[in-house]
């Protein structure tokens, strides 16, 4: 299963997901507001820090940091309008997020597609998990979750679901579609616990698990864990049109240019969605000049700046937008963990000794990089304090490296086209000169670089490249540092570590949750076997008139995907 | 003539197979394994995914076998489908096509209607300063790259006026008045770099044709500087352009494919690049095939074209 995971990643989606670089603008939309639940009685609270990342931005002066929310959620709610944003990251590939959708076909199919429950992350609260096509659910043991649908839940009055009834045996063939055994099912991995799915009335679905696993309703509320009718499983039907039960139905596309969406009048939620019309828009995203321009010139309402500079620019042109600039996904030094040099965990320490962050935040990151941790920084419960962080210390990298016979290490980075400039590679080359490590940076073509280094084959010491952000810390670390992990790529095997992630699964309490994912993140740390590098951050504005949502990033950017139905628009 | 046109057709149908070659070999034999790198990211995936992915392609199959079913599937139109998400390739080239020849035409009229005019003023005011800032002109125009002065233009309006051009794409049969609004400028960026060279040959072929004896006796003959130029010198000067005129197109073509990205236009070009990202194969065999079609179709024009500028012209 480990080799199937690796194939999931497209270049369009690893430059989207790294959400900072400029070649990857990926713009996305986010429920600042809306009606937030609270969890069903009986489920764990999912409160994962505060997502206030307002104290962690360095100043633009001329920008409020902290989007105007009093304003945002202000008025009353209107129908109708259409809304254009920006598609990130390209030209959707596919439309099954089930079976790795790409960043903008998860984009535009999240319009389209519901989940059983949603993830909402806003900017000043807290982490939850909200009704979607469940209104409720329970835990009444550690192995059993019982969700009740919606009586009034129905798939879209199109072709081939013609509007007919979601009951929980679309639930149930869910899940089996999920845990499909092909490799290019990419949740199977995270729902393989799942022992048996029972629809004990129509509206009635009772799921068990093997082993007691608290991250399921987490997993859940992703935004991969779409609901997909039967009707579309067949061949690649689910590939090419996404039809399901969301607030939009897939309208038409323009290939490569618009993608169109219709609100759907039979959406579950009465009165939503407000918007008539969502069209997602296609930039080069190789020029990072189309979508600002189109901000300013109003075509968009949401869309922006993929660099700072850009940023600078359309702040004096529109001063009143709403900014997103949440730090996401990770952007970590990957090191083989089973090969030379670096079976010897004295050289990995040397290496992580050795990096500078300093250059690569005001470089790579144009001043807006934070030093990041083994979790993304909107985790914030669950960050290591700096006093546990490494510090830069050339001569204690030097002794490392002497006391491991390697006074003189020559090291390979293989990097694809455009990485290098996109992760401080250079400023990593750099700063390791000072301890004696000389980097040599081999450019690969994209797809030559995710089967061989990135993908199957492994063949490599060390690579750099973004890597999503996910709502749930046991897809993020489970997936990718236990030796049975489905990406695990960088050939981790440590047994210490494999218990401490297998334990953590386990534990259904908050606070001891904590404890244990920080003491799984200090391990990765303090046995350098990840090396993360400065996270950046790529400002987005979303235009004043836009109500009951902004662009933000969260979650890989995309857990907003999930609350398109709140968006409306103010007379402008 | 017959025989000069037969000999042509047959030229260009050898031509043709040899692209078709070309297309289908290149899948083969480019650099890098490209079964592995489909089969690590397509629906076929699964234990079998490389075979899978190499029946899919023919490449499973002796050279000329794969190839003469890959010929035949495309004789009947059928381009195959996306490795990707299992989509007609033929689909999205039926809605991509029109846009770019729609935007590669509009390009070479406008190179033509700039270019030629200007390089037939150029040589009637030869060494004058018209003649000097229109060179300057033209060479400024071949030396920067047409995508950076779109990019360029894109972003100057965007501060100065904050306007873009449009973001959504008309069809002509909609609105046609919006439909070539929306081309007019990406293809008079496209066309400057063929205006230009078309600027510098007509200029050429006007002075070389305005140094022969029988302008000189034209002009002798006391006709108006408008006769000379447009009725005796200008006709003679076309034919080195006209062939001109079909190589461009193969530039143009080129050309489409950034443009299209650069102004929303969903034509083969922008295909062409998704495809290329994502390795799809059928969808790059298809449009590379077009396109390669397109140029001998042309250049075929183009040199039949030359039997009725030029009377003289017998085969």
């Amino acid at each position: 299963m480990a080799e199937n995971y690796w194939k999931r990643l497209n270049r369009r989606r690893f430059l989207a997901g790294l959400g900072t670089s400029a070649a990857g603008a990926a713009v996305l939309l986010s429920g600042a507001c809306g009606s937030s639940s609270k969890p069903s009685s009986g489920t764990p609270a999912p409160t994962s820090g505060s997502g206030g990342a307002k104290a962690n931005i360095p100043v633009l002066p001329e920008i409020s940091l902290v989007p105007n929310l009093k304003n945002i959620e202000s008025g009353t709610p209107k129908q109708g309008g259409s809304f254009q944003a920006v598609l990130g990251g390209g030209i959707p590939d596919q439309y099954d997020p089930i079976r790795d959708a790409g960043y903008p076909g998860l984009e535009v199919a999240g319009g389209c597609l519901s989940n059983l429950i949603r993830g909402h992350y806003p900017i000043l609260g807290d982490l939850t998990i909200e009704p979607d096509l469940a209104a409720s659910w329970e835990q009444p043991d550690h192995q059993t979750t019982v969700f009740h649908l919606r009586p009034n839940a129905k798939w879209q009055n199109v072709s081939p679901v013609n509007g007919r009834a979601l009951t929980a045996d679309d639930i149930k063939l869910n899940f089996d579609y999920i845990r499909t055994a092909q490799p290019d099912f990419v949740l199977g991995p995270m729902f393989s616990m799942v022992d048996r799915v029972d629809a004990t009335d129509a509206h009635t679905v009772t799921v068990h698990t093997s082993i007691p696993y608290a991250p399921l309703l987490l997993n859940l509320a992703d935004i991969w864990a779409k609901v997909i009718p039967h009707e579309q499983y067949a061949g690649d039907l689910a590939k090419q049109k996404p039809v399901g039960s969301g607030p939009f139905i897939f309208d038409h596309f323009t290939n490569g240019v618009e993608y169109v969406l219709r609100r759907n009048p039979d959406y579950y939620i009465q009165g939503r969605p407000y918007l008539d019309e969502l069209h997602w828009h296609v930039f080069d995203p190789s020029n990072p000049n189309l979508a600002p321009a189109a901000f300013k010139a109003k075509q968009i309402d949401t869309g922006g700046a993929a660099t700072v500079s850009l940023a600078k620019d359309l702040i004096n042109a529109v001063p009143n937008a709403n900014w997103g600039w949440r730090y996401g996904v990770l952007n970590p030094m990957m090191l083989n963990n089973s090969v030379a040099p670096f079976t010897d965990e004295r050289v990995r320490q040397a290496v992580m000794y050795a990096i500078d962050p300093h250059p690569i935040i005001q470089i790579t990151w144009q001043g807006f990089g934070r030093q990041a941790q083994q979790i993304p920084l909107w985790y914030k419960e669950y960050l290591l304090p700096d006093s546990e962080l490494p510090q830069r210390d050339v001569k204690k990298a030097k002794d490392l490296l002497s006391a491991a016979g390697m006074s003189n290490l020559d090291l390979t980075d293989k990097t694809f086209q455009g990485g290098q400039l996109a992760f401080g590679t250079l400023q990593v080359q750099q700063s390791l000169k000072d301890a004696g490590i000389n980097l040599t940076i081999q450019q690969q073509q994209w797809a030559d670089w995710r089967v061989n280094v990135y993908g199957i084959k492994g063949d490599f010491q060390c690579t750099m490249g973004g890597e999503f952000d996910f709502l749930s810390l046991d897809r993020q670390l489970w997936n990718s540092y236990n030796s049975k992990g489905a990406a695990n790529n960088r050939h981790v095997n440590d047994p210490v570590l494999d218990k401490m992630l297998d334990d953590a699964r386990g534990i259904f309490d908050h606070t001891q949750s904590v404890t244990a994912y920080k003491a799984i993140s200090k391990y990765i740390t303090d046995h350098a076997i990840n090396i993360p590098l400065p996270n950046g951050t790529t400002p987005i504005a979303t235009q004043p008139w836009v109500k009951g949502w902004f662009f933000d990033w969260s979650a890989g950017a995309l857990l907003e995907m999930n609350r398109l139905d709140s968006v409306w628009l103010e007379s402008h | 003539m017959t025989n000069y046109v037969i000999g042509r057709l047959i030229s260009a149908l050898i031509t043709v197979i040899g692209t078709t070659f070309l297309v289908y070999g290149a899948v083969r034999f480019l650099p890098g394994n490209a079964v592995e790198i489909i089969a690590s990211t397509s629906t076929v995936g699964g234990p079998n995914a490389y075979k899978q992915v190499e029946h899919e392609l023919g490449l499973d199959k002796p050279f000329l076998i794969g190839y003469g079913d890959w010929v035949k599937q495309v004789a009947t139109g059928n381009l195959g489908k996306s490795l990707i998400n299992g989509q007609s390739i033929a689909r999205y080239i039926k809605e991509g096509l029109p846009v770019s020849v729609e935007l590669g035409l509009m390009s070479l009229f406008f190179g033509v209607v700039f270019g030629v005019p200007v390089g037939v003023l150029s040589a009637v005011r030869q060494d004058s300063w018209v003649d000097f800032a229109l060179r300057s002109l033209s060479i400024t125009l071949l030396a920067v790259p047409g995508f950076l002065i779109a990019t360029v233009v894109i972003v100057v309006a965007s501060k100065v006026w904050n306007w873009n051009p449009p973001i959504t794409y008309i069809k002509f049969s909609n609105d046609p008045v919006h439909n070539l609004g929306q081309f007019v400028l990406p293809a008079i960026i496209l066309g400057f770099s063929s205006a230009a060279a078309l600027m510098r040959f007509t200029r050429t072929s006007m002075l070389d044709v305005y140094r022969q004896d029988y302008v000189r006796t034209a002009r002798a003959k006391g006709l108006s500087q408008r006769s000379v130029v447009w009725t005796h010198a200008f006709r003679n000067s076309l034919i080195p352009i006209v062939s001109v005129i079909g190589v461009f197109m193969a530039y143009i073509i080129g050309g489409t494919v950034i443009f299209e990205q650069i102004f929303q236009l969903p034509g083969v070009g922008r295909f062409l690049l998704s495809e290329v990202n994502t390795r799809d194969y059928p969808g790059i065999q298809a449009i590379a095939l077009i396109f390669a079609l397109v140029v001998v179709v042309v250049n075929l024009v183009t040199d039949l074209l030359y039997t009725v500028i030029d009377p003289r012209v017998r085969y």
